[in-house]
């Protein structure tokens, strides 16, 4: 799927009729706020959480505050920056959960005992060598898990979502040169643990 | 410039996003050095990748799921409207009265059946294996301390009844006496609060009912895991099967005797199980 064409459709959108309604009591507006960005959320939590219930949980949170907050939105930012932000939130307080870290140590577990996978050496761009894309995408996961929360948000937004700099730094609420230098930190430490892992 | 001011950059040089001055100095940098350019080179693909990683399906049913947990919110939000009023309860004053009248009796009997802590002689067996295997035996901690006693009560065989409750009290009174209300609740408490008395009497039950019988009664000593007597009613038919499933328990002294021919059907009879415990 094409990445960048799809956050360009749902920028090219404007919500703020949805919204708008929905602020009338119109509630059924916001089954069309859903269906529009039900897949974005669900991935964002998915890539961020890795792990598919997790997600699903984590993206029915998101909608269901998304929900009890939309009267209060002021359109003082975009809405999809705004949806954004909760879900990094939300994606973060769960990690921070115990019930969560419980689930990672599992999985974590789980992996270990999978070590051939870890066996393989640094020819990741060789084809002949190339594992099957299923695995590498895993593997990939394995390696965005294991960074900081906070290092997951940015290269999550930056290199999978295809957010820019502005946008990025609008979500965590942080000035443009920070975004750009915990991005290159975390592209580092990113593909450090790739090539450890790979 | 050193190599780790350099690697900081790439990010920037990859992304396009790099002022003019430190393009320069990248460029010339990797020309030159191999690190920084395989740095550079392992960056780029691993960028590629993230970028191209496929989108994972949402859940088909997701709209509604999420819609079925605002529906329910918005329940909740609407009793909240009419039980309150700008932050003040309103409820009428027999419905507070019946509410809380309920919850101290709740309270009292869930601390009555509840407290107490589980010990060293209580089995926890999950339900399914509440089971007898072919060969008739039992988890060995189920077994009965002691002899199985079996007699019939003649002249009660035709529309037997339950003995009635007076009667079980007498015969169990020997250790708790019969009659206050806090002493009826602590046997309950007791009772509740071991799973293993609970395991006994379903196994007991079970085998009655598989032979096509039923129990009539059932007497119960404080602080004792089984039964003292069961009175039960059997199809004489099934007189043999019965015995021989009571003896998974332990073994019937004097033996169990053998049904008289003629004996009216169902046959009623009382298994004494002489526990130790």
């Amino acid at each position: 799927m094409n990445r960048e064409k799809n956050i360009g459709i749902i920028r090219g959108d404007d919500d703020s009729g949805l919204i708008k309604a929905f602020q009338s009591g119109n509630v059924n507006s916001f089954e069309t706020l859903i269906i529009k960005y039900k897949d974005r959320v669900f991935n964002l939590c998915y890539r961020f959480l890795g792990d598919y219930q997790e997600a699903e949980d984590a993206s029915q949170d998101v909608f269901v505050k998304v929900y009890n907050a939309l009267n209060k939105f002021r359109f003082k930012s975009s809405f999809y920056t705004w949806l954004y932000r909760i879900t990094v939130n939300t994606c973060k307080n769960r990690i921070n959960s115990l019930a969560f870290k419980k689930i990672r140590k599992n999985v974590q577990l789980e992996n270990n005992e999978n070590s051939e996978l870890m066996k393989i050496s640094d020819e990741r761009y060789n084809p002949a060598t190339q594992l099957e894309k299923k695995e590498r995408v895993k593997l990939i996961q394995r390696a965005i898990n294991e960074l900081s929360p906070g290092q997951r948000t940015i290269i999550i937004l930056r290199d999978i979502e295809g957010l820019s700099y502005e946008e990025i730094g609008s979500i965590i609420g942080k000035r443009l040169g920070t975004v750009k230098s915990r991005l290159s930190r975390a592209r580092l430490d990113l593909n450090e643990k790739l090539k450890r892992i790979l | 410039m050193k190599c780790e001011q350099m690697k900081i950059l790439l990010s920037e040089y990859i992304d396009a996003t790099i002022e003019a001055e430190g393009l320069k100095l990248v460029e010339e940098h990797i020309k030159k050095c191999d690190n920084c350019r395989h740095e550079y080179v392992s960056m780029k693909n691993m960028i590629d990748e993230l970028k191209n990683m496929e989108s994972i399906s949402t859940p088909p049913d997701f709209v509604d799921k999420v819609i079925d947990r605002i529906e329910k919110r918005s329940l909740i939000d609407k009793l909240k409207e009419e039980l309150f009023f700008n932050g003040h309860l309103r409820i009428p004053m027999e419905l507070t009265a019946f509410v809380a009248t309920a919850f101290l009796v709740f309270v009292i009997l869930f601390n009555i059946m509840t407290d107490r802590k589980p010990n060293e002689n209580d089995i926890v067996l999950k339900p399914d294996e509440i089971k007898i295997s072919d060969n008739n035996e039992i988890d060995p901690r189920l077994r009965v301390k002691g002899p199985i006693h079996l007699e019939f009560l003649l002249g009660a065989s035709e529309g037997a009844k339950p003995i009635p409750s007076n009667d079980l009290t007498s015969v169990s009174s020997g250790k708790s006496s019969a009659g206050s209300l806090s002493e009826y609740m602590f046997g309950v408490k007791e009772e509740r609060a071991g799973r293993k008395e609970d395991l006994i009497i379903s196994h007991i039950d079970t085998i009655i009912s598989h032979v096509g019988g039923r129990v009539l009664s059932r007497e119960h000593n404080k602080g004792m895991f089984y039964p003292e007597y069961v009175t039960m009613e059997i199809p004489a038919d099934k007189y043999s099967i019965f015995l021989k499933r009571i003896e998974s328990f332990g073994s019937f002294e004097p033996p169990a005797p053998v049904l008289p021919e003629g004996y009216p059907n169902p046959v009623v009879l009382r298994v004494q199980f002489m526990s130790t415990d």
